[in-house]
C-alpha cells in the first residue's frame, strides 16, 4: 500500500471534527471522476537527447550538497519538474498543483494553518517550506515519515486531501499532451510516449526542488563579511547565539542551538513544547513517535528553517502561531509541559526591548532575491 | 570416526590456505553507575545526592586514539562522532554501544592507550564543509558545528533532574567546545592485537563520574545550562569541569 500523508483514522476524526464544527461546509471527498484519457503511444527517438548537467551557484557559507546519485541534475530534468510542479494537470479537477499549497510569494508554503486539498478538505498539518532541501540529510516532513524528495513527490497525486486523483490518470494526461512527451525525452532519455512513468515525474519534481536555493538573506551576507547588522538586529543576534557575557541584558534564548547553522534548523526532530502531554502517550499528534513508533520520540517534530520567516505566518506543524510575536511569547513562557520537552525550552524573561530585538533579527532571514526570483516562479 | 577425519581435512584446508584477516574493533559503551546507560526518557538514575535524574542525549568526539609499544606509536583512529543518542533509547542499543571497525590493524603488544575529546585544533579551524559529506566533521554532521564559537560542539550532555524528588523533572543540557576544552588522556595497560583474530577495544564511559567525582560535582540544579562562552569566565570554568569529569569517565574495560 502507498503510504498516505494522512492516515485513514486521522481522516475520518478531521472528517467528523469539521462536520461538528462546521455543519458540513465542506463535502466529503468523492473517488475522483471515471477516466476519459485514452492512453497513448507514439516514437520520439527523432527528438535529440543530450540533457546538460545543471551545476547550482551553492552559497559560500553552505555544505555540500546531499549526494543523489540516482537522479543527476539536469537543465531539462529541473525545467520539466518546474513545470509539473506548477501544472494543474496534477489535480483531479485541473485547478490545484504543488504550488497551491506551495506559493513562491508565501516562501513556498500557503499561509494557511493547515492546507486544504482539491475537495476542500483540510489536513491536520500545517504546509512546509521548500527551500534548501538539497542540503537535508534528514528524513522529510514534519514527522519524518518518508526518506528522499522523490518519494515524497510520488504522495500528492493521489492523497484524498491533497490532488486526489490517480497516477494513471495524470500519466495518461501527460502522454497525450502535446507537450510533455518531449520534456520527458528531453530530461530522461525515453524513447515512447507509453514510457512516461510516475517514477520518471517525481524524479522531475525532486530536481526541481534540490534546485531552489535560499541563500542570499541580509544574515548570509552578514555571515560572508559582506555587510554588517543594525544595533538591534545584532542584540538579537547575540540572544540567538548566546554571543553575549551580560545575560541580563542579552538573555540566552536557544534559538540558535536547533535553527543555526546556514540552513537556520538542524534537521533534527525535537520537542519544542507546542503540546501538553502529562506522558508520552499523551500527544494529539505524536510527530516522529508515530512514525518510529518509539515512545520518547511522541511530540517531536522536524526543526523547520527560519529562513524568510516573516512570510511564513502562520506558524508550527499546526500552524498555531498567527505571529512571530506569539512564537516569541511561545519560546519566553518555556513552553507546555511534557516529559520529553527539550531541555533547551526554558522560561526566558524577556523585556520589549528584546523581544523586538529578537524579532529584528529574525526579519534578517529573508532573502528578497530568492522570493523574486524568476528561476523557481510559474512558468506558465 | 570417518567423519572426524573429513572434519579434519576441511579444516586444515581451511585454516592453512589463507591467513585469517586482523580486525580491531573499538568499542564504546555508555553506562551509569555501571548499568547500560538508556536516553529513553524513561529509565532515572541517581544523582550524586541520590535524587533522580533521567538522561536524554549523549554524544562526544573522541580523536588521535593511538596505541604505544614503548615508544612506538600507532595512530588506530583520526576522529569518530561517538553518539548514543539515538542507539541507546533501548536497551539492547545500549548493550551494543557504538563500534568502529580498523581493518588491518598494526598487530602486536602495547602498553599504552592514549585518546582524545574534542577536535584537534587544526581541524576545529574549519568548516563543516570542507570535509567529505559523510566524514564525521563533514556536512552530515552539520548539527554538530557550533558558528558562534567557530568550533565544533565535542561533548552534548544532556538529561532532566528532580532534585526534590517530587516528580518534576527540569531539564539541563552541557554543551563544551572551543580549542580550550580539548582533552587527552592516556591509560597505561597491556593490550594485545594478534595477529589473524577479532581483537576488541572496549571503552566505557560512566556518566555518573561527569556529574561527580572525587574532585568536583556539578550542580544540575544551580547550573543546569552551560554552552562554552570565550568571553564569560565562570562558562569557560564550568566547561573545563566538564571536559575534565568526562575524559576521567572513560575508562579501558
Ligand atoms: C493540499 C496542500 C498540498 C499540496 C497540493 C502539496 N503539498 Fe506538499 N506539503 C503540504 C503539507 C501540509 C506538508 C506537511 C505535511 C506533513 O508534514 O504531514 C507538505 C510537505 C511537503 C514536503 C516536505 C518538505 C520538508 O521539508 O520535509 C515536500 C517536499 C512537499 N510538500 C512537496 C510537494 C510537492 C512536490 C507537491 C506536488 C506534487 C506538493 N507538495 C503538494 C501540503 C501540500
Ligand atoms: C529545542 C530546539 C528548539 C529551540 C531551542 C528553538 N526552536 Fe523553534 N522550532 C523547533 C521545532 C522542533 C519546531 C517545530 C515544532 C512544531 O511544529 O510543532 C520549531 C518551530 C519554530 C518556528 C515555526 C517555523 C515554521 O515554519 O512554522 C519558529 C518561527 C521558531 N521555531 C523560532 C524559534 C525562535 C525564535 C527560537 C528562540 C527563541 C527557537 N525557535 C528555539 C525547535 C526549536
Amino acid at each position: 500500500m502507498q503510504p498516505s500523508i494522512f492516515n485513514h483514522t486521522t481522516l475520518l476524526i478531521t472528517f467528523c471534527c469539521l462536520l461538528v464544527t462546521y455543519g458540513c461546509k465542506h463535502d466529503p471527498p468523492i473517488d475522483p471522476a471515471p477516466s476519459t484519457c485514452q492512453p497513448t503511444t507514439g516514437d520520439l527517438t527523432g527528438i535529440a537527447y543530450n540533457p546538460t548537467p545543471a551545476t547550482l551557484a551553492i552559497p559560500a557559507n553552505f555544505p555540500a550538497m546531499v549526494p543523489a546519485p540516482n537522479n543527476p541534475l539536469t537543465i531539462e530534468g529541473i525545467e520539466l519538474g518546474r513545470r509539473l510542479f506548477y501544472d494543474p494537470i496534477l489535480s483531479a479537477d485541473s485547478t490545484m498543483s504543488c504550488f497551491s499549497c506551495h506559493m513562491q510569494s508565501s516562501n513556498f508554503t500557503d499561509n494557511e494553518a493547515v492546507s486544504e486539498g482539491v475537495d476542500g478538505i483540510a489536513g491536520t498539518r500545517s504546509s512546509m517550506a521548500l527551500m534548501n532541501l538539497a542540503f537535508n540529510h534528514n528524513p522529510l516532513f514534519w514527522d519524518g515519515r518518508v526518506n528522499t524528495l522523490e518519494e515524497q513527490a510520488e504522495l500528492p497525486v493521489e492523497d484524498e486531501i491533497e490532488l486526489h486523483t490517480t497516477w494513471g490518470e495524470v500519466i495518461c494526461k501527460l502522454s497525450v499532451h502535446d507537450d510533455y512527451p518531449t520534456y520527458f525525452r528531453e530530461a530522461f532519455g525515453i524513447e515512447d510516449k507509453a514510457e512516461i512513468t510516475k517514477e520518471l515525474a517525481a524524479k522531475a519534481i525532486a530536481q526541481f526542488e534540490r534546485s531552489i536555493i535560499s541563500g542570499n538573506s541580509k544574515y548570509d551576507k552578514f555571515i560572508r563579511g559582506d555587510l554588517f547588522l543594525n544595533d538591534d538586529e545584532l542584540a538579537g543576534h547575540d540572544m540567538f547565539f548566546d554571543l553575549a557575557p551580560n545575560k541580563i541584558r542579552f538573555p540566552d534564548t536557544e534559538c540558535g542551538h536547533c535553527h543555526g547553522g546556514p540552513l537556520l534548523t538542524t534537521n533534527e526532530f525535537l520537542n519544542n513544547g507546542t503540546q501538553e502531554a502529562a506522558t508520552l502517550a499523551d500527544f494529539a499528534d505524536l510527530g516522529l513517535g508515530g512514525v518510529t513508533n518509539i515512545p520518547s520520540d511522541n511530540g517531536k517534530f522536524r526543526v523547520p528553517t527560519l529562513r524568510n520567516i516573516e512570510h511564513s505566518a502562520p506558524y508550527m506543524h499546526d500552524g498555531r502561531f498567527e505571529t512571530l510575536e506569539e512564537v516569541i511569547d511561545h519560546y519566553s513562557s518555556g513552553g507546555k509541559s511534557s516529559p520529553n520537552k527539550d531541555v533547551l525550552v526554558y522560561p526566558v524573561t524577556l523585556d520589549s526591548i528584546q523581544r523586538s530585538e529578537l524579532l529584528a533579527f529574525l526579519k534578517t532571514f529573508t532573502d528578497t532575491t530568492f522570493m523574486n526570483s524568476q528561476v523557481y516562479s510559474n512558468p506558465f | 570416526m570417518k567423519n572426524i577425519l573429513i572434519l579434519l581435512i576441511v579444516s586444515l584446508t581451511l585454516l592453512g590456505c589463507k591467513d585469517k584477516p586482523t580486525t580491531l574493533t573499538v568499542n564504546f559503551k555508555a553506562v551509569y553507575d555501571g548499568a547500560p546507560l538508556l536516553l529513553d526518557e524513561i529509565t532515572t538514575y541517581n544523582y550524586f545526592d541520590g535524587s533522580p535524574i533521567k538522561m536524554t542525549g549523549f554524544r562526544f568526539y573522541v580523536s588521535d586514539v593511538k596505541l604505544y609499544a614503548g615508544a612506538e606509536v600507532v595512530q588506530i583512529i583520526d576522529i569518530e562522532d561517538i553518539d548514543f543518542t539515538s542507539n541507546n533509547k533501548t536497551s539492547t542499543g545500549a548493550t551494543e554501544g557504538q563500534s568502529i571497525v580498523i581493518t588491518d590493524p598494526v598487530s602486536g603488544n602495547y602498553d599504552k592507550i592514549e585518546f582524545s575529546i574534542g577536535v584537534p585544533a587544526a581541524d576545529n579551524a574549519s568548516l563543516p564543509a570542507s570535509f567529505g559529506y559523510d566524514h564525521p566533521l563533514g556536512p552530515s554532521n552539520q548539527s554538530e558545528y557550533w558558528d558562534s564559537w567557530n568550533s565544533y560542539i565535542f561533548a552534548k550532555i544532556e538529561g532532566r533532574q528532580d532534585a526534590d524528588s517530587n516528580g518534576e523533572f527540569v531539564g539541563f543540557t552541557y554543551h563544551t567546545g572551543v580549542d580550550d576544552m580539548f582533552r587527552t588522556r592516556a591509560i597505561s595497560t597491556n593490550f594485545e592485537v594478534a595477529e589473524g583474530k577479532e581483537n576488541t577495544l572496549q571503552f566505557e564511559v560512566d556518566a555518573k563520574k561527569i556529574f561527580a567525582n572525587s574532585q568536583s560535582t556539578i550542580d544540575l540544579v544551580n547550573d543546569p545550562v552551560v554552552h562554552t562562552l570565550p568571553s564569560n569566565t565562570s562558562s569557560m570554568i564550568f566547561s573545563s569541569t566538564i571536559s575534565d569529569n568526562l575524559i576521567n569517565s572513560i575508562s579501558i574495560r
